[in-house]
């Protein structure tokens, strides 16, 4: 709380400055404040979307296995193997997203340095 | 969670039956004006309302609503810029669009006696397949028939190959499923959850039903994270697709 009297009529740039400043000053511990909030609050959504996309997979691998066998003919093979295809698509698409999580909370990390390391690898 | 007529009734499902409210026959087809069109509407309008009044003043210092209005602008317009790049930034008003819509759908079924859209699967699927088949045409106006070496990973052996490519598409073909399962899913069990545990305060009644109560209670409070987050989820979901479909790594 300043006690000086804001001017009247603040020019453009005059406010910009001080926009500027004001935004330099709240810049890091916000973003601190932020990164902590976030990787709270993420811990839920991170972990049902890595489950989501492991069984996801697997339903559309069996799923495009079933049409096959419908439309080929082929009754249990098509299934079969395109269920185990999904499951190796699942296992895919979970490691990806832990990767590219991964990669962010160390980008996150990088951009402030004071923020604590909680990666173990 | 009325416990009126006979007794006490709880279903926790009866919140997600769709009711006609007038009915609308275009040939054989079943267009009929439900409550889920109905918060359809609702959420459009209440969006719209809502960034118009934000936008209306214009003022240099932003008041409550601009501040927000602002926020949610430079929210949205972070998280493409960083995921898809300025490129990704043409599709800006969609990516916006899609995020308010779920955001005021998820956080207008958490008022009492309304109805959650994004609680039924067809919709957040329909939502998912917009995404899924815009950035997969998006992908071949771009990079054309080039596009498929998206499904062509590198360095690996001949004999693998085909294997790998099939895999490569059975992992691409899910993602408009996680994409609607997950908003789906997370709102339905919810509410459900909301419900149940309502069911119980009623059922206690004043000698236990306190309990249940302060667990509603902190229950509402992680729904409405959830109804944030899920918006936040989709939207950055469709800001890496179109970055894959742009980009393609």
């Amino acid at each position: 709380m300043s006690n000086e009297p804001p001017p009247s009529h603040p020019s453009l740039a005059e406010l910009e400055a001080r926009l500027q400043k004001a935004r330099q000053a709240e810049q890091g511990t916000a973003r601190r404040r932020k990164d902590e909030g976030e990787a709270r609050s993420n811990a839920i959504g991170i972990a049902f979307r890595l489950s989501v996309e492991l069984v996801s997979a697997v339903v559309v691998g069996g799923g495009i296995g079933w049409l096959l066998d419908l439309w080929l003919g082929t009754k249990p093979w098509c299934l079969l193997s395109f269920f185990v295809l999904g499951i190796i698509a699942g296992m895919m698409n979970v490691f990806r997203a832990a990767r590219d999580l991964n990669a962010r909370a160390a980008r996150l990390a990088q951009d402030v340095p004071p923020a604590p390391a909680d990666e173990d690898d | 969670m009325a416990a009126s007529g006979s007794g006490f009734h709880a279903d926790p499902m009866h919140q997600f039956v769709v009711q006609q409210i007038f009915p609308i026959h275009i040939g054989g087809l079943d267009a009929s004006f439900t409550n889920a069109g109905l918060y359809m509407v609702v959420v459009i309008a209440l969006a719209t309302l809502f960034l118009g009044v934000a936008a209306s003043g214009r003022s240099l210092v932003p008041g409550r609503w601009q501040s927000i209005g602002e926020l949610s602008y430079e929210f949205v317009a972070n998280m493409v810029r960083d995921t898809a790049g300025t490129e990704g930034m043409r599709f800006f008003p969609f990516v916006f669009t899609l995020f308010m819509f779920i955001l005021f759908a998820n956080v207008i079924g958490m008022v009492p006696y309304t109805f959650t859209v994004t609680s039924h699967i067809i919709i957040t699927f329909a939502l998912a397949a917009v995404v899924f088949i815009g950035v997969t045409v998006l992908g071949f106006i771009v990079h054309g028939a080039k596009f498929l070496n998206f499904f062509v990973p590198h360095g690996v052996p001949k004999v693998l190959l085909p294997f790998l490519v099939v895999i490569e598409l059975i992992s691409y073909f899910t993602r408009p499923m996680s994409l609607s399962v997950r908003l789906f899913a997370n709102m339905m069990a919810g509410h459900t959850m909301l419900a149940v545990f309502g069911g119980f305060v009623v059922m206690l009644g004043l000698l236990a039903g306190w309990l249940p109560l302060l667990f509603s209670v902190a229950l509402i409070g992680l729904e409405l994270l959830v109804a944030f987050l899920q918006a936040y989820v989709f939207a950055i979901l469709t800001c890496i697709y179109l970055n894959d479909a742009l980009n393609m790594h």
